[in-house]
């Protein structure tokens, strides 16, 4: 367990950007494209898909890969033909730099979750399963190229966004004659001043929204022993929690960006999980994700189903979760990846990237996206775009696809 | 007789320190923090052992800035089995690096953006460094770089002269404030000159020249000294207008001013370049200042829950942040901004007081309606009536929700978190105070706390607005007991030594209660001569007694028993000079420091800019050979910042800075007289004393004759004065600030002006209840 001391400094570390994330939403609220889209979140699992059980050549061709986002399929953008860089080895560990950062060696620049959680000074929700412990293959880099590795530890991760959460809520009638003091007195305080009270109201706001909201989650509901870390059978649980910590943390405006990194390519993590098992018990469980993905590719597409199903569970939380005219998940984009294309060919040529979210918030949803052998970079730029920031990094120079925008 | 403090010879304890430091410390890390920061805490931990936190819990250890960085000792325990340690450099306020690991030596730099780098050596920087003395503008630029410098505003009566230094050949016209060029590749080095008019300005006062023509030369009885008046337009030439002064000035006593040396000739330049400069739209009628609100500071918000509670035995607020203080003071309106941590500790000392104190116990017996509680606590908490709006609200939530909530709201609202300075608008469009703002600026300023309900009463009566009643009240406020505190805390952020609670220092016996006792005598000393009718302003530099606790006075080495008022014999003491607040806070932790101190005098006494140091300079003072004095070291680092032998880059600076320290050098970092100070060289100069450029020299042999350089020039009262009009409208003087400034500047012209009178007039301008 992390000690009271650690959770304050764990906590300190987020607290200021964490202070300063409200005001720059508005920020979001770029012209033109995605106005509205308010929070991205990148799911990234290892070792590349089963591209003949992935998805087929119709839009709604959902492969048994897919399946488990059948429901949401209005809300999925894919991209056909979508390249990972080119001239690469056959190994994972470049590709796997390259998903966020862009060119290759761009992993020096800083990967796209840094760069829009720079961009918003706020922190980076950065969860992980199974997936930090030895280096070389995160997604996520500083700008210098030091890697950054997620929190596999749902307690920690936990801790580090909800652990100071423990004021009593004020009573609503005292809270709106507070707000209604505040309000009389912005009417009549020159310009120059009135950020003090912007500032004021924010901060009172954010305190609010954590009181009402933002008290995280009831982790008895998940009964996960800090002991069992980094024990396989943990990790459907760590998982779960891992969604849920997500959620919470979107939830409670804590960021707009976020990063879950299943596992990491080529992990010894074996899938032997309950479901998988009932899928097929004649098959020769359990089996890492890197073994599956060359030799047996329904081993393979069935893991990666069993994982999309389990990210169904974050995809319902924000579709049930009312946001404005719609639900979260109508304001929020999730963007899957992973390294290679094909887990047993390691092509890099047709990249099983795809979007779900943002029906509402400016996003062109329900479409295929001709990429025609272009750089994953595009991606990036697009997404970067649609988040109201400047491409930069390995990506600055690519060109956003206009068609992911609507309107 | 002198008074001989306790004290060991130095060298040997240098020795053992250097022995201990070899063989317990494995390496330092040097950390620069973002300008912004205002403090730096070191929090180490072990990631393999939870729990082992050797600096104690987050944030840890506050570190002290030793010029350029905070370096920290990394202590062998802090190590894991391979010689690597595991920390976090934080602000305490919520920024911090992420976690951090080094196994040797090391620079980590941090930038505004949080973004930090290694490196094994200090970094080159990029670019070349312009240092701007009297200004705006230092910075590390790049070759081509537009580069823009602007002189801080001139002092009273004096106008600026132009740009000298390295880098004024660059300037296309030097005589322009505000200039730019393009960046060479080289450093360069400007200094703001000016032209000081205040001898004639005496003279002016001295002769009474005034009665006829005017303080401001705008005439009266005699004729306008203006130009817009078309009056100066017949003085003529410098020289005419000396020789009809000499000849026929004073009206009826004609030749009494030259008879006085150059007096004629002073008086002559002060109406040519100040009076005959002056207009009738810049001082006869100056810009009100802008309207504003003000959070309270930490102490201010205390005492005001105290006034609310009325229990002066209140604690609250401890665990606000701590502010930012560009002018000096905590009381900086612009910076006082309400942050998430200030809520919580809002939130907390609300609730905790609203549950402790029965609303019953607040009220007078009578009280008992509900449009009375209100009332009555409405008022006291916002320091005015509420608004018959404010009362229906209130009123319904007293009613709905009872006295608690109530109480909590209130303490909670912002119009008890700030006071205001907004003013009523008036048929001019001028927004003038209110009575009861008033009555809040002046308590708040004066007692740090709020006004009493007779105080606000005399707002509500518009009494404050007569500058003779606004004196008389002023006078009681000083003199009450709130007034003394409020002397007492003004005093330790104008001189700036609240830092050394914190500050890191090697000798045990400067223990936290020998540094409160520091702080204590100091502020004393201060209340003292600013409440004391009739003591000069210059008692604070001069005065040869001082006030001390038990336990400091032997620590001082003082004869026991001594407790209060104690006289001080010897040519090493000198008023606050020789405080061992300021001169344990002005040096290194482990050895005195004459740069500390000399720019400590430079910048918060005379108010002379002096840039930081270069980047890439090595602020490292090389220690000591055998029998080298530190006039010595500190003469051989400069050198060894000279390719040529003769006067380096540092030059500068250092002409004002290192000669001035030497003054205090019979201190040692712990506050107390050097066991060697009586062999010790204490002589200096105090070069360039009323502005930096006037060329001019005040040798001096010890810190007594140093203090008396201050006591008789204009420059240090010039500059309390402007210190103490920041700490009054809370925020920093501009070019608009002059006329405001020169109003009230008069108290404390004279070399025997009394503090206690000066104070009681600062608010005595035009416009001081009037704002934008």
């Amino acid at each position: 367990m992390m000690s009271l001391k650690n959770k304050r400094r764990t906590f300190l570390k987020t607290l200021s950007a964490t202070a300063l994330w409200p005001l720059c939403q508005p920020l979001l609220a770029r012209p033109g494209k995605t106005q509205g889209l308010k929070r991205i979140a990148f799911i990234y699992h290892p070792d590349g898909v089963v591209l003949e059980r992935f998805r087929g050549q119709g839009l709604s061709d959902l492969g048994p890969s897919l399946a488990p986002f059948a429901p949401y399929l209005d809300q999925m953008v894919f991209f056909d033909e979508l390249s990972l860089g080119d001239g690469l080895g056959d190994g994972h560990i470049e590709p796997a730099r390259m998903i966020l950062t862009g060119d290759r060696l761009a992993h020096s620049k800083g990967s796209l979750d840094v760069h829009l959680a720079e961009h918003f000074r706020a922190p980076l929700i950065h969860l992980g399963i199974s997936s930090a412990k030895s280096g070389g293959q995160s997604i996520s880099y500083h700008p210098g190229g030091a890697e950054l590795k997620a929190d596999d530890n749902p307690l920690t991760a936990y801790q580090r966004y909800f652990s100071q959460k423990e004021i009593d809520p004020l009573d609503p009638a005292v809270v709106e004659q507070i707000q209604r003091d505040l309000a009389r007195l912005l009417e009549i305080t020159p310009e120059a001043e009135q950020l003090k009270l912007t500032l004021h109201q924010s901060a009172l706001n954010e305190m609010l929204r954590e009181q009402s909201s933002c008290q995280g989650y009831d982790q008895s509901l998940y009964p996960f022993d800090p002991k069992d870390l980094y024990h396989d059978q943990a990790v459907p649980t760590i998982l779960s929690m891992q969604n849920h910590t997500l959620f919470k943390a979107f939830q409670c405006s804590l960021s707009p960006v976020a990063t879950m990194q299943f596992s990491r390519h080529t992990s010894p993590m074996k899938m032997d999980f309950d479901f998988l098992r009932e899928g097929d018990a004649s098959h020769p469980w359990p089996m890492e994700s890197h073994q599956a993905s060359h030799n047996n590719e329904f081993i393979h597409s069935e893991q990666i189903r069993w994982f999309h199903l389990k990210m169904r569970e974050l995809l319902d939380r924000l579709a049930k979760t009312k946001e404005g005219e719609g639900s979260m998940l109508d304001y929020s984009l999730l963007v899957f990846v992973t390294e290679i294309s094909s887990g047993k060919n390691h092509s890099r040529s047709h990249m099983p990237y795809f979007t779900i979210g943002g029906q509402k918030a400016g996003i062109n949803t329900g479409i295929t996206i001709k990429a025609e052998q272009s750089s994953h970079s595009r991606l990036l730029a697009t997404l970067a775009q649609a988040m109201g920031m400047p491409p930069q990094g390995g990506y600055q120079n690519a060109e956003p696809f206009s068609e992911f925008f609507s309107g | 007789m002198p008074f001989f403090p306790i004290s060991w010879p130095k060298w040997p304890l240098f020795l053992c320190l250097l022995i201990v430091t070899e063989a317990s410390f494995g390496f330092t890390v040097s950390f620069r923090s973002p300008k912004e920061w205002q403090r730096v805490f070191f929090y180490s931990f072990q990631p393999s052992q939870p729990g082992l936190e050797p600096r104690g819990s987050f944030p840890g250890e506050e570190l002290s800035l030793d010029d350029e960085y905070f370096t920290v000792d990394i202590k062998e325990d802090e190590k894991d089995p391979s010689g690597r340690a595991y920390f976090i450099f934080s602000n305490g306020g919520g920024a911090q690096t992420e976690d951090l690991q080094r196994d040797k030596r090391g620079y980590y730099i941090l930038d505004s953006s949080l973004q930090g780098r290694w490196y094994d050596e200090p970094p080159e920087p990029d670019g070349y460094f312009v240092s701007v003395i009297g200004g705006e503008g230092a910075g590390l630029y790049k070759e081509g770089d537009q580069v823009t410098i602007e002189a801080s505003p001139p002092g009273l009566n004096q106008v600026f002269a132009s740009w000298q230094g390295t880098g004024s050949r660059y300037l296309s016209d030097p005589s322009k404030e505000k200039a730019s060029f393009l960046m060479p590749e080289q450093a360069l080095d400007f200094r703001a000159t000016y032209q000081d008019f205040n001898a004639g300005a005496l003279w002016y006062e001295e002769h009474q020249c005034a009665s006829c023509h005017g303080s401001r030369g705008e005439g009266g009885v005699g004729p306008s000294l203006r130009h817009q008046d078309g009056m100066c337009g017949s003085c003529g030439s410098l020289e005419s207008l000396t020789e009809a002064i000499s000849q026929t000035m004073p009206k009826g006593n004609p030749h009494a001013c030259a008879k006085e040396g150059s007096c004629a000739l002073e008086v002559a330049r002060y109406i040519t370049h100040i009076l005959a400069s002056e207009t009738e739209n810049r001082c006869h009628t100056p810009k009100p200042k802008a309207r504003q609100i003000r959070l309270l500071t930490r102490i201010e918000y205390e005492n005001t829950l105290r006034a609310f509670f009325q229990d002066d035995s209140i604690t609250a607020g401890e665990n606000l942040p701590r502010p930012a203080k560009p002018s000096g003071f905590s009381n900086a309106a612009k910076e006082g901004i309400v942050s998430r941590l200030h809520l919580e500790v809002y939130i907390k000392d609300a609730r905790r007081l609203a549950m402790a104190y029965d609303i019953k116990d607040l009220l007078p017996e009578d009280c008992k309606a509900s449009s009375c509680v209100v009332a009555t606590l409405g008022q006291r908490a916002f320091r005015r009536p509420l608004s018959p709006m404010e009362l229906k609200d209130y009123k319904s939530l007293f009613e709905e929700k009872g006295g608690q909530a109530t109480v909590l709201a209130l303490l909670l609202s912002p119009h008890f978190i700030y006071r205001t300075e907004l003013g009523q608008r008036n048929s001019k469009g001028i927004y003038q105070l209110t009575g009861y703002e008033v009555a809040s600026l002046l308590s708040y300023t004066f007692q740090l706390s709020p006004p009493s309900l007779e105080l606000l009463s005399q707002g509500r009566d518009g009494k404050l607005f007569d500058p003779a009643f606004r004196k008389a009240v002023i006078k009681d406020l000083i003199l009450s007991k709130k007034g003394r505190e409020a002397l007492r805390h003004f005093a330790l952020d104008w001189l700036q030594v609240n830092d050394l609670l914190q500050a890191t220092r090697d000798d045990p016996e400067l223990t936290d209660s020998i540094r409160k006792a520091m702080l204590s005598e100091t502020a004393d000393f201060f209340a003292y001569v600013a409440r004391t009718d009739g003591t000069p302003f210059h008692t604070l530099f001069t005065g040869d007694f001082s006030f001390v606790q038990n336990e400091l006075a032997q620590y001082y080495g003082f004869p026991p028993p001594i407790e209060g008022r104690v006289e001080l014999e010897g040519e090493a003491y000198s008023g606050i000079l020789s405080h061992g607040s300021l001169m344990a806070t002005w040096a290194g932790h482990n050895e005195e420091s004459p740069v500390k101190r000399g720019v400590f005098l430079r910048r918060e006494l005379l108010c002379q800019s002096l840039p930081m140091p270069p980047p890439n300079v090595d602020v490292v003072i090389p220690t000591p050979k055998p029998g080298e004095t530190m006039r010595e070291r500190l003469k051989r680092h400069q050198e060894s910042g000279s390719s040529d032998g003769g006067p380096s880059s540092c030059h500068a600076c250092h002409q004002y800075i290192d000669s001035v320290g030497f003054g205090f050098d019979a201190f040692d970092e712990t506050g107390r007289l050097a066991a060697d100070h009586e062999s010790r060289d204490v002589s200096g100069n105090l070069n360039d004393l009323e502005y930096l450029g006037s060329q001019s020299d005040a040798l001096f042999a010890n810190l007594s004759e140093l203090g008396d350089h201050l006591a008789k020039a204009r420059s240090p009262r010039n500059c309390f004065h402007k210190k103490f009009y920041r700490y009054l409208t809370g925020r920093l003087d501009s070019k608009d600030d002059q006329c405001s400034l020169n109003e009230t500047a008069k108290g404390l012209s004279a070399y025997d002006a009394g503090l206690f009178e000066y104070l009681i007039q600062t608010t005595d301008y035009q416009r001081f209840t009037e704002r934008q």
